[in-house]
């Protein structure tokens, strides 16, 4: 009788993309063939595993969960070198735990075609770098890296984020939230969130003035937050963006958008150890203060 | 019974048109055997549009196809299936092809799900061989059906696969195997 595994690839191809998540997973514990075919195939070639959420949590030096929700989980333990997926113990001698969740993980992702959002407590690039790339850059929204508890006592505060910058999954997503100052990247690459929240080590004013420039022709932006530990070239704020408006604690500017909003730019100045805050926000034409002057700059410098 | 949901967006095939006398050739398979065959039938292969067109095109009287790599048996599943669908509208196949569901018509489901498994193999592979697009599809699709809940023991046993596969721990192995 033919079989299965010895059908042309292009007809397995096909036969996997009519099929569910579950069934390609079962066809792919059928023979090695047909594993290795599975493995081998572009993400987009499979179907979606439709998982409402994948968690991965440290729970001790020892113990790592993958969640699959709603559906499974599976534990991981380092000391054993096992992993634990309902009653089905499997153990790895020669191999260290982590390579095996960063693995089943990848496994996981290629078929969870619709994650909207990444929520990663890090310290390192490197650790970002091993699941944002993993993601499908034309569905995910939002990207949050948080610093965890562990870091923060150790007085980490700051992430290299080059190679984040650089991702598709960066490039495409709308919403950011990072709790760290960022190192080796430019204000810049920020221009395209319509929500952020970053903080950067150093700044100057003049890509500042970029980043500004570009929010203003940006329709769907509404706010950034931006703190900046060292601030270059400040002097150059009032030449380049004009004397600031005052009123009570705040200071700041008020600049005309294309689309006939207005642009708010808060800013707080970095004093003694604490960083320069710079926040952008869309506001309302009658929402700016009777007082306050809206800047319409000329199409030049916009 | 009421219609299915998607049937309503399925392509419908164009209005037949006044049907000129059918053209019949012989087609031989693998093993020898000599079918007949209608060449709008033939035509919904790639593989056989291109040999008669060549055969036309040089004023040269086809008379016999040669089909080198399916066998009388499988060949003449491929024909009534041709044969069946030889009015439909090319458009049909190549827009269901890059859909991820399709809609199997009942003709073809009953046709296809009645085979048994090893044969439908055959078919598609044959399919495959002679660029079928629509019976590829359906082919696919209906054994995509059959694995719904199927165990990796009823999977082997339903697709053919004897030797059960013996999983080694290594990093290729996931938390499912």
């Amino acid at each position: 009788m033919s079989s299965l595994c010895k059908m042309p690839d292009l007809v397995k191809e096909e036969i996997v993309k009519f099929c569910g998540f579950r069934e390609v997973l079962t066809l792919r514990q059928v023979c090695q063939d047909f594993k290795n075919f599975i493995d081998d195939l572009k993400a987009s070639k499979l179907p979606d595993s439709k998982f409402e959420n994948v968690q991965i949590i440290v729970k001790d030096e020892n113990h790592i969960r993958l969640t699959l929700f709603p559906y499974a989980f599976i534990d991981y333990f380092r000391k054993e070198k096992t992993r634990k997926f309902g009653k089905k113990t499997t153990i790895f001698e020669d191999q260290d735990i982590m390579d095996i969740v960063i693995f089943d993980l990848e496994q996981v992702l290629k078929f969870q075609k619709s994650s909207k959002k990444l929520q990663i407590s890090a310290f390192k690039q490197a650790q970002v770098m091993s699941i944002l790339p993993l993601l499908n850059p034309k569905v995910l929204e939002e990207i949050n890296i948080e610093n965890p508890e562990i870091s923060q006592h150790e007085g980490h505060d700051s992430l290299g984020m080059e190679q984040i910058m650089e991702t598709e999954q960066w490039k495409n997503a709308k919403k950011l939230n990072c709790d760290y100052f960022a190192l080796g990247g430019n204000v810049k690459k920020i221009a395209h969130f319509s929500i952020a929240r970053i903080s950067f080590t150093s700044v100057s004013v003049r890509n500042l003035d970029i980043l500004r420039k570009a929010l203003l022709n940006f329709s769907l932006f509404e706010i950034s937050n931006i703190s900046i530990k060292f601030l270059l070239e400040h002097h150059q704020l009032s030449i380049l963006w004009g004397a600031p408006y005052f009123s009570g604690f705040f200071i700041g500017w008020f600049f005309k958008m294309s689309n006939g909003d207005v642009m708010k730019i808060d800013y707080e100045p970095g004093f003694f150890r604490n960083p320069a805050n710079f926040e952008f926000s869309k506001i309302k034409i009658e929402d700016v203060p009777v007082d306050a002057n809206v800047q319409e700059l000329p199409m030049e410098n916009c | 019974m009421a219609p299915k949901k998607n049937s309503a967006k399925r392509p419908q095939p164009s209005t037949p048109k006044p049907s000129a006398p059918a053209r019949i050739v012989k087609v031989q398979s693998s093993d020898g055997h000599i079918l007949q065959a209608d060449v709008r039938a033939l035509l919904l292969s790639s593989t056989l549009a291109a040999t008669i067109k060549g055969y036309d095109d040089e004023n040269k009287p086809l008379e016999k196809l040669e089909v080198n790599n399916v066998v009388g048996f499988t060949l003449k599943l491929v024909l009534e299936w041709c044969e069946k669908h030889k009015e439909d509208d090319p458009a049909i196949a190549q827009a269901e092809k890059d859909k991820k569901n399709i809609f199997i018509p009942s003709w073809d489901r009953h046709f296809l799900t009645k085979l048994p498994m090893g044969n439908l193999f055959d078919l598609i592979t044959a399919a495959y061989h002679l660029d079928i697009t629509g019976l590829i599809n359906y082919g696919c699709k209906t054994v995509a059906n059959s694995a719904k809940g199927k165990s990796t023991e009823e999977m082997r046993e339903l697709f053919g696969i004897p030797e059960p596969w013996e999983q080694p721990s290594t990093s290729t192995a996931t938390w499912d195997d």
